[in-house]
């Protein structure tokens, strides 16, 4: 794939992507059917652009594209529109994709300023293994599912409010209810949370094969177990304690703050994790 | 051919009227072909509920129609003419077809944007299919005004959300628990307007309930009913913490539930929410209960503002439908005009094959010494000639309903090929005893705006 038609499909998918998501915006603030339909379908169409640039890059690199800052945005925002689509599918929940693909452009455009996928940036041949892309590769998509956990929770202090406050719109009806947003950013947890666990595993396993001097201490490391503790705590709460509400959503929200630290702040700060080696 | 509408509804008769004019659903059929044998009455439709009585037919003249379905009227239902006539209500033309229109969105109805109506109007179509009291108008008319109706429910909020108090509250919880199967209820006052509520709460699926009142055996009757439990008021504190509902409507002066125990209960819900409605005056519920985390408390006057919000978002939805009703309006009078343009063109094809043939027989006549096959092609050139011809002026014609003089532009066709009596002859089909048949095949178009 030569560098002009890869530059070329990301402007393409960036501009396709900012459209479905300002048609997003406009059936969020006054309904519109179309608007909905429209950017659904533009929506699919990125996540298309999005897959055969992966696999493109694959087929060029010869490795799954998650070892730089680069790469793994691009596969963390595939992620989340892979996941809003697949939930658009399963159920009508109104806004969900919405938020999920504010997230997922917001992402998409710090990966467009990010720093290229030049070699000294990503992790030297020597050191990756599949364990390594297993590690990365779940390590996102607990991130992923955590996203959508947080976007539930938002649309639940947002409900919540609409409904303490008495705002009697079209917005109070059009967002589902407490119970299911609740039960979806729980269920959504449920699945993250082994994932990053297993996740810490493989890439604990690989820094004690491949890394020398690793240092357990690497505020990367750090990170990730406080977000375990972060999203294993909400869990506890859930069904350990049995707590609901709005304690319970914020809980989550801060959680996903973490997360965002994490992966931007601490992977930064970081001595051995990919992108800074 | 003319459209129109003759019926009463909730706006111009009252209660007493309807009831004696409400068609049985089980007679709909009878009472269709009834009034379809009545004279000048080609298609009709019947559409009965208890909030209208409307008839829809298709007229061979205005004034007659009226007459026999006021006549129809009296009739079935054995009433003098004098006693419902001035409650009658008449569209006709524009005004028929866009009442239609009207009055299957839902936008005709005393709750503004119901759906019942679209199905009772869809029946109402069925059953005149079947009957075959429609034809080519009505089938088109109706099968729009359907498709016009759910679009407008599929594309608009104008049927979504609650318009009554009952309802209002039964939304509102959904809001916070999804369903509310298997919910617990919790009636604080055993009168008639918590019976009410329970009622309310039980058909909606809350299937559990516990009653609290101040004396306790009228909790327990109520409670009884409902296969619920009855609890004295000291155990308000208790059953507040397994409730999902608290409906309160207590005849008490001062607030039975305070915010200071309902912060103790609150820390042993561990965030459960809880849904509270004061339907009670003076209120039963301290307000300041809704500065509580987790607590959903409304009392009447909150009711009341989401119905009024709903039914401001109905009015919009509305005005966006009528909107799309006056484009559709457009649209079937177009359709109805080309119906119009096929007498048209089958005179001009009539004359012009009598030219031919006329032509053919002369050039026989003549030319004796020509053979079949000479014949053969003679007849096949002319005849091309002709198709030839035709062909642009056949193609006008086709457009002319589009056209923003349609009638007259189709007149003055009619008069530059000088077709005339062949048009009359091809709508002069049409009979009293025929129409049927008519209705079926040929349409006239002359619907006037």
């Amino acid at each position: 794939m030569s560098e002009l038609f890869i530059t070329r499909l990301h402007e393409l998918t960036i501009v396709i992507y900012a459209a479905s998501v300002f048609l997003y915006f406009i059936d969020f603030l006054n309904r519109n059917r179309k608007a909905n339909q429209i950017a659904f379908w533009l929506l699919a169409f990125v996540w298309l652009l999005q897959t055969l640039f992966l696999i493109g890059y694959m087929y060029e690199t010869g490795r799954f594209p998650v070892l730089s800052l680069f790469e793994g945005l691009y596969f963390y925002t595939w992620v989340l529109i892979s996941l809003s689509l697949i939930i658009n599918r399963l159920m009508k929940v109104d806004f969900i994709v919405f938020f999920t693909n504010m997230l997922g452009f917001i992402i998409m455009a710090i990966h467009t300023f990010a720093p290229p996928h030049n070699e000294s940036n990503v992790i030297s041949d020597q050191l990756v293994s599949e364990l390594l892309l297993i590690h990365i590769v779940m390590a996102i998509l607990s991130y992923g599912a955590f996203s959508i956990s947080f976007v539930f929770s938002l649309l639940y202090i947002l409900q919540y409010e609409l409904l303490k406050r008495k705002k009697w719109g079209k917005l109070l009806w059009r967002i589902t209810d407490l119970t299911r947003l609740e039960k979806m950013s729980y269920v959504l947890n449920v699945i993250g949370v082994p994932l990053l666990l297993l996740s810490l595993i493989l890439g604990l396993q690989w820094a004690w094969i491949k890394i020398h001097d690793f240092v357990w201490f690497d505020s990367k490391v750090i990170g990730s177990f406080i977000v375990l503790a972060g999203f294993s705590t909400y869990l506890y709460m859930r069904v350990g304690l049995g707590k609901q509400g709005k304690a319970l959503a914020l809980w989550n929200i801060g959680s996903f703050l973490i997360v965002l630290i994490n992966f931007f702040l601490f992977g930064q700060l970081s001595s051995f994790h990919f992108w800074y080696e | 051919m003319h459209i129109m509408v003759v019926g009463l509804n909730y706006r111009t008769a009252p209660v007493e009227i309807r009831e004696r004019l409400t068609f049985d659903e089980n007679n709909l059929k009878d009472a269709m072909q009834t009034l379809q044998n009545k004279k000048s009455i080609l298609e009709n439709i019947i559409i009965s509920t208890c909030n209208r009585t409307e008839i829809y037919a298709v007229v061979d003249q205005l004034h007659t129609g009226r007459y026999y379905i006021k006549e129809f009227l009296a009739e079935w239902f054995g009433i003098e003419q004098a006693e419902f006539s001035p409650y009658l209500f008449a569209y006709e033309q524009d005004g028929a077809v866009e009442h239609l229109f009207k009055v299957a969105c839902g936008l005709d109805s005393m709750v503004l944007g119901e759906t019942q109506i679209l199905g009772q109007v869809r029946s109402s179509f069925f059953i005149g299919q079947e009957e075959k009291t429609t034809g080519t108008v009505f089938n088109h008319l109706f099968k729009q005004a359907i498709t016009i109706a759910k679009r407008g429910h599929s594309e608009t909020d104008i049927g979504a959300n609650a318009v009554s108090i009952s309802y209002a509250a039964v939304e509102l919880a959904k809001k916070i628990f999804g369903s509310l199967d298997n919910k617990h209820v919790l009636i604080l006052g055993a009168g008639k307007m918590g019976e009410l509520a329970i009622q309310n709460l039980h058909a909606n699926g809350a299937e559990k309930v516990t009653v609290i009142n101040r004396t306790y055996q009228k909790a327990e009757d109520l409670a009884n009913r409902f296969a619920g439990e009855a609890k004295t008021l000291k155990e308000l504190q208790c059953a507040l913490v397994e409730a999902d509902i608290l409906i309160s409507s207590t005849g008490a002066k001062d607030f039975v539930v305070t915010k200071d125990m309902m912060s103790t209960v609150n820390s042993l819900r561990k965030g459960k929410p809880l849904f509270m409605v004061d339907i009670a005056v003076p209120r039963d519920l301290d307000p300041a209960i809704a500065d509580l985390e987790n607590t959903f408390l409304y009392d009447i006057d909150d009711l009341e503002g989401i119905v009024e919000a709903n039914l401001q978002e109905r009015k919009k939805a509305a005005e966006k439908i009528m909107l799309d009703i006056e484009e559709e309006i457009v649209l079937f009078k177009q359709w109805l005009n080309t119906l119009g343009v096929v007498p048209v063109i089958s005179a001009l094809r009539d004359k012009a094959l009598v030219i031919q043939k006329e032509t053919m027989s002369s050039i026989e006549r003549k030319l004796p010494h020509l053979s079949e096959r000479d014949i053969k092609v003679l007849n096949k050139h002319t005849k091309s000639i002709i198709n030839q011809f035709l062909k642009d002026p056949i193609l006008l014609a086709k457009e002319i309903p589009s056209m923003k003089d349609s009638e007259e532009a189709l007149d003055l066709f009619v008069k530059i090929f000088n077709i005339e009596n062949q048009v009359a002859e091809q709508k002069g089909l049409k009979t009293v005893d025929e129409k049927q048949t008519v209705v079926q095949k040929v349409p006239r178009a002359s619907f006037q705006s």
